[in-house]
């Protein structure tokens, strides 16, 4: 892999960047979306500030990577070229093939999820508008990958909206989740809010693990026998982060968190920091992810 | 949280493991002529790749100790299963790459090259 990974001109490195930059903040700009409207409670306006904030800047920078993502896919079609980003040849083919219906979807829910930022007096409409982002920009990704060419297309399409409106979820929330956990004047509202995300996240847990097998189930019809090579290793790199995704969250669940509710010293900076690294470990696997759906043919 | 938290990771990670199916739906590259890695006595008849479903390839370039060789045929607008062209420049002696972008069905952009050596 790393000889693959040398071996890449610059062209697909920013590729490979924007794309990882693209999921990272779609993800969170529609997982604080859904944050703020399950979660944050009314009475800490600093914390409704804070999700405003993040919404914001990720819903912008997502805007700017998706624009930017049809002509970096056409120079690198192009084998790394300006010229290419500017042909009307290969941008064409690149939106016929799926990038143009993706790119529309997300632009206009990125777009609504400022409904978000609606004041007091259209809160309501705002929610709903925001609401609607969130399910535009998951059905974005439907529009390119492995649901495009399945079948049944309505279930996969449904299975992989489900999976993205959870990471979106989660992602989302850790963000939320480290700025309340650092709030040194509201500890009781942050425990509040930490168990109501727990009580929300059992159906979400539930939901994504259902739809992580059948999807999986659907599309292979069982596990695919382990490709060999640079493709192999950098899935290996993402199953090392998801474990120590996994060992992260081991951490905080027998000694970080309880030691936070017992309002132990330094409790509350020791789970930021635990979750800081969670964060750190999504965007690792996000960047690999990346890779290999821009870079590593799968032989 | 306390309770849940693990457990969301965990089904976070397990979301995240789903990827690397959706990846192996792409069309994918199933061989090449010359294949990668091969040491030729002569130079090729022909270059090709071939691939599981129709891609629409948009950049085939052979390059060599010379730099790029000219060949006879170049990727078209319209998707293939396999796709091959003819050298028609000189090829002297040395280590020559295969380089080919396209686009799969589902909308990926495929990327990937090979090699082989002119004895």
């Amino acid at each position: 892999m790393l000889e693959v990974v040398a071996g890449l001109d610059a062209w697909a490195w920013l590729l490979v960047l924007a794309t990882a930059g693209l999921y990272a903040s779609t993800l969170v700009a529609a997982g604080a979306s859904l944050f703020r409207l399950v979660f944050v409670d009314p009475a800490l306006p600093g914390h409704r500030t804070g999700c405003r904030a993040t919404i914001a800047v990720a819903a912008w920078l997502a805007i700017a990577l998706a624009l930017l993502l049809a002509p970096l896919q056409a120079g690198h079609l192009a084998g790394g070229t300006l010229a290419g980003a500017v042909d009307p040849v290969l941008l064409a083919a690149v939106v016929e093939a799926g990038q143009g219906p993706r790119i529309a979807l997300l632009l206009g829910g990125l777009l609504l999820l400022h409904g978000m930022l609606a004041g007091p007096a259209h809160a309501r409409l705002g929610q709903a508008a925001s609401a609607l982002g969130v399910a535009l920009i998951v059905a974005s990704y439907t529009q390119v990958g492995h649901t495009v060419g399945g079948e049944p297309r309505w279930l996969l399409a449904g299975l992989l909206a489900l999976h993205l409106s959870a990471v979106a979820f989660w992602a989302g929330a850790l963000i939320q989740l480290y700025r309340i956990v650092g709030d040194p004047a509201a500890p009781q509202q942050a425990a509040r809010t930490l168990l109501r995300f727990g009580q929300v996240a059992t159906g979400v847990v539930a939901g994504l693990v259902a739809a992580a097998a059948a999807l999986a189930w659907l599309l292979l019809g069982g596990w695919p026998a382990w490709p060999p090579g640079a493709y192999a290793q950098a899935l290996g790199l993402k199953l090392g982060l998801l474990l120590l995704l996994l060992a992260c969250a081991a951490a905080n669940r027998w000694w970080l968190v309880p030691a936070f509710q017992r309002a132990r010293p330094g409790a509350g900076r020791r789970l930021r920091a635990s979750i800081a690294l969670e964060a750190l470990l999504v965007l690792g696997i996000l960047f690999v992810t990346a890779l290999l759906t821009t870079t590593l043919p799968p032989r | 949280m306390t309770r849940w938290k693990p457990i969301a990771t965990a089904a976070l990670a397990l979301q995240l493991l789903a990827a690397p199916p959706s990846l192996l739906a792409h069309a994918q590259p199933e061989g090449s002529y010359p294949e990668h890695g091969a040491v030729l006595d002569q130079r090729p008849a022909r270059i090709a790749v071939w691939f599981d479903h129709p891609m629409r390839l948009t950049l085939f370039e052979l390059r060599g100790p010379a730099g790029v060789v000219a060949l006879s045929a170049r990727p078209g607008a319209t998707p293939v299963s396999r796709f091959e062209a003819v050298p028609t420049a000189p090829m002297p002696p040395g280590r020559y790459t295969v380089r080919w972008r396209g686009l799969a069905p589902d909308g990926h952009v495929m990327a990937d090259d090979f090699d082989f050596t002119l004895r």
